[in-house]
């Protein structure tokens, strides 16, 4: 009984859309980040590369040469994109899930980290230095939204008793959006989503002209490619959460895919007015700013 | 009369302390056979629970006059089972790293400790329970100098300390026994429990003083300190079953002392939680925070991994405070989760150490890719304590957020969160610093790890993934062992108050994408291997400033950052400095005494009012 659970009743269909959600999870990821791109030469007042430019990019990156030092750097690329693919296949997409789950917010915010170790692990193995000091600096900076979100989430028990963003989002269809009951929180949530895309002003572990973009730095070929990839589906998850955490998830896959788009753009058009922090400036702000917004949020949460 | 199974646990008890006392006696001079023997010790003690399973009871009428009593309960035995169990897999590891060079003379003792530790779960009266304690003490105090200059320093410390907790525990029973009259542990807890409307302040006595015995031997709250001490200074293979086993007496204790102490209590409480496990909630939240904060500023593996221990010690705490069934199978769930986990973490650090002779992460780098099973061994432990899906380290972190949630004490999960996330960090640091980045040339040749070390540390692994992808395994017997029929949880699922959780489910999802991320991996064009040393250096070749690799290496005060946010609380806050003065008070106080007592004149008083005392005291007493 217990195995039959397991087994899906249609394992085809079922396995098909795992692997759409991925392959989905990837493209709307990718064209963020070009129109992302986009909106940041805009402001620049450049013209910009094309909002296809980063599938091109990670096409390109599979077809060049690339450089291992190690086996070990192979596998964390791959265990990197891996626990992202992995945790996007728990956020529901405007109520759509690939099988059955209830979207486990903690089991998301537990399988991202998967990815994040490969990554590391992986251009650990590289060897270089300022890769290591970049990991150093995003797992410090990881403390720091963490903290805030996981009291976000608190909030979220507090209020409705679930951790469970599929009923979070059955909830707000019903009785409207948090982000109108949980101003503090959504203020909170997006300061902790800037930092969790590792956009200015929290971009300290990318830093390109001090570290020469960090993690990254040893990474050629399809292991950028790779890296690529995991940076889309982490945009897919981050900002997917927050718009079933906050504005309602969206009756339809267009309109939760568009909610996505402006959380994005809004984090994309921050990154380009703002400079960088340093990492223990970045979780400082993000404990005191983001974190009492959240804690404040909490306790009107409780009191309600 | 006494029954058959208790019979052999006793004999167990006895036999096992026998063979500990004539293999210290007989074989000092042939230590193999030694470590020969305790394998097979443990090996018996573990048919031992393999027998007694099922058989439940003891001997409840003992014949009058009779001090020893035992008892197999249910949690005791899965508590001997496991500990057992992983002891009998690092007694094997010990059999190959104990060869000429890395010998110790432990085997004996830890034999006799291994006694004591059956001892500790299957007494069933408070006498039985403190000289199998006080056995536990001093063997693993010996255990812990084992001969060392530096290490008889570190087990002073932690024997002081066992000092202050058996005391307080034989304060604790000597109260228990004045109010409910009896020695055995259950009855007198029971009967004690009773007592919360009539006799408040003489429990709260009671759960204090057990507390403190209790909190000294898990290193939880003020006695955060020791295990980085002892556990550092400890030979190799025994850290591993310090940290893993020996650290979850006190989790052991709190359990079966403390807890049901607050069965029937009826007082002031937070959201239906007694104040009293309330504030010891804090205490577990606060130490796993502490834990963690200090395990990212410390450059020596032993003590960083020491300092995890504490802080997921304290997480156990949390979850047992909630005193509901759920944070009680939560608790026990990441307490033998930590045990395999945190014992493959130490015997692949015991590896490397054993290859090596290093102890200081900065001057190692690289050693996974000359030792690769010792490497896996130390991701997927750091994995599972970093509780990250599909490792076990997971299901029970999860186990204990749900615990909170579901008795609303959201204010408490977030010192919890904040620890759990820190814990990316140290366990990262290590697994960077010990085995990635560049590998100095001093250790270009070292061999990979010897097959048994291998062998067990393979155990381990697939122990901590099948667990992790089937939380059933240990969860059941939990269950059982509880009688807990309200916990929704069968061989893979997991049901929360707020949410449920499929960790197999998990695990196939993450396997699958990783399959996915294969193809992906081959379709791209085929990689070109190069050196370590050959990396991005903005065009600069590091060979032109004599750059070696040692230097190449990025470990040394790896979150300098981070450390410089919390150096300042951390030194305001430390206890350590605290018992230090008081320590330079009481040698200030004693030696002034000393003295006074060495000065002509006061001998002779002091020798009179000694002998006035005694016979003051004879009259008295006849």
């Amino acid at each position: 009984m217990v195995i039959a659970d397991f087994i899906p009743k249609n394992p085809g269909a079922t396995l098909g859309f795992i692997v759409l959600t991925g392959i989905a999870a990837m493209a709307v990821g990718l064209l963020f980040m070009g129109i992302g791109r986009k909106l940041t030469a805009r402001l620049q007042r450049r013209y910009g590369p094309p909002f296809w430019q980063s599938y091109i990019d990670v096409i390109k990156c599979f077809s060049r040469n690339s450089i291992s030092h190690h086996y070990i750097m192979d596998l964390g690329s791959m265990m990197g994109l891996a626990g992202l693919l992995a945790a996007a296949m728990f956020v529901p997409v405007a109520g759509h899930l690939p099988f059955a789950s209830t979207g486990p917010l903690i089991v998301i915010l537990y399988l991202m980290p998967i990815g994040y170790l490969g990554m590391a692990m992986g251009v650990s193995a590289s060897g270089n230095p300022l890769s290591a000091i970049g990991i150093g600096r995003a797992l410090t900076l990881m403390v720091g939204y963490e903290v805030p979100f996981a009291v976000i989430m608190l909030s979220m028990i507090a209020s409705f008793n679930t951790t469970g963003l599929l009923a979070l989002h059955q909830i707000q269809q019903a009785g409207g959006w948090n982000l109108f009951t949980m101003p503090f929180g959504f203020i909170a949530a997006i300061i902790a989503l800037q930092g969790m895309l590792a956009e200015k002003p929290f971009d300290t572990m990318i830093a390109p002209a001090e570290i020469a973009s960090g993690p990254m730095v040893e990474l050629s070929g399809k292991f950028l490619g790779m890296a690529f990839l995991q940076h889309a589906v982490a945009i897919f998850i981050e900002t997917g959460i927050v718009v079933n955490l906050f504005l309602g998830g969206g009756r339809t896959i267009w309109e939760f895919l568009l909610k996505q788009f402006v959380l994005y753009m809004f984090a994309m058009a921050l990154n380009g007015i703002y400079a960088r922090y340093r990492v223990e400036q970045a979780t400082r702000f993000l404990w005191f700013t983001a974190g009492s917004l959240a804690v404040v949020q909490l306790i009107l949460n409780l009191l309600a | 009369m006494i029954s058959l199974n208790i019979f052999s646990v006793s004999t167990g008890i006895i036999g096992v302390f026998i063979l500990g006392v004539i293999s210290l006696a007989a074989f000092g001079r042939v230590r193999k056979l030694q470590w020969v023997l305790f394998s097979l010790a443990t090996l018996y003690l573990l048919f031992l629970a393999y027998n007694l399973y099922g058989k439940w009871g003891g001997a409840p009428e003992a014949p009058e006059g009779m001090i020893f009593t035992l008892m197999n309960t249910h949690l005791g035995w899965l508590f001997f089972a496991f500990s057992t169990g992983v002891t009998f897999l690092i007694s094997l590891f010990s059999l190959s790293y104990n060869d000429k060079k890395h010998a110790t003379g432990i085997a004996p003792l830890w034999t006799i400790l291994m006694a004591a530790n059956t001892g500790i779960f299957f007494a069933a009266d408070w006498i039985t329970f403190i000289i199998a304690w006080e056995l536990m003490g001093w063997t693993s105090f010996f255990i812990i100098s084992h001969g060392r200059e530096k290490s008889f320093q570190a087990g002073i410390y932690y024997y002081a300390l066992s000092l202050i907790g058996a005391s307080a525990l034989l304060a604790g029973v000597f109260i228990l026994h004045s109010i409910t009259g009896t020695f055995a542990i259950r009855e007198s807890i029971q009967s004690a429990s009773a007592l919360w409307s009539t006799r408040p302040g003489v429990l709260y006595a009671v759960a204090l003083f057990f507390c403190t015995a209790f909190f000294t031997k898990s290193a939880i709250g003020p006695f955060y300190m020791w295990p980085a001490k002892a556990h550092a200074e400890a030979p190799d293979d025994f850290s591993a079953f310090l940290s893993g086993i020996m650290i979850k007496y006190g989790i052991f204790g709190l359990l079966i002392a403390v807890l049901p102490l607050f069965a029937s209590y009826a007082g002031p409480a937070v959201k239906g939680t007694p104040i009293f496990l309330y504030i010891l909630g804090w205490v577990g939240g606060l130490t796993a925070v502490l834990g963690t904060l200090l395990a990212v500023r410390e450059n020596d593996m032993k003590r960083l991994m020491a300092f995890s221990t504490v802080s997921n010690v304290g997480f156990i705490v949390l979850a047992l405070s909630t005193a509901t069934v759920f944070g009680l199978a939560a608790g026990i769930f990441h307490t033998f989760n930590h045990m395999v986990f945190k014992a493959v973490i130490f015997l692949s650090m015991a590896s490397v150490k054993f290859r090596t002779g290093e102890r200081d992460m900065h001057r190692l780098g690289g050693i996974g890719y000359r030792m690769p099973i010792a490497f896996f061994a130390f991701l997927l432990g750091i994995i599972a304590a970093a509780g990250i899906p599909p490792m076990s380290g997971f299901a029970s972190k999860w186990m204990v957020f749900q615990s909170l949630f579901d008795n609303k004490l959201l204010f408490l999960a977030i010192p919890a969160f904040f620890a759990s996330t820190a814990a990316f960090m140290y366990l990262y640091r290590g697994l960077h610093s010990i085995y990635l980045g560049q590998l100095p040339p001093r250790f270009a040749n070292i061999k990979a790890a010897p097959p048994v070390q291998m062998l067990v540390m393979l155990v381990l692994m697939l122990m901590v993934f099948a667990v992790g992808a089937f939380p059933g395994i240990v969860l059941m017997p939990v269950k059982a062992a509880l009688g807990a029929d309200s916990l929704a949880a069968d061989f893979m699922k997991i049901e929360g108050i707020t949410s449920s959780v499929n960790l197999s489910v998990v695990a196939g999802i993450f396997m699958f994408a990783f399959i996915g991320t294969l193809v992906l991996y081959i379709i791209g064009k085929p990689r070109k291997k190069v050196e370590p040393l050959d990396t991005y250096t903005s065009g600069e070749d590091p060979a032109d400033w004599d750059m070696t690799p040692e230097q190449y290496h990025y470990a040394y005060r790896f979150y300098e950052p981070f450390e410089k946010m919390f150096n300042p609380i951390l030194e305001a806050l430390s206890f350590e400095k605290w018992f230090d003065g008081f320590r330079r008070h009481i040698v200030r106080t004693s030696e002034s005494f000393g003295r006074w007592l060495h000065r002509p004149g006061s001998g002779a008083f002091v020798l009179t009012t000694a002998l006035i005392l005694i016979l003051v005291m004879g009259i008295v007493v006849w």
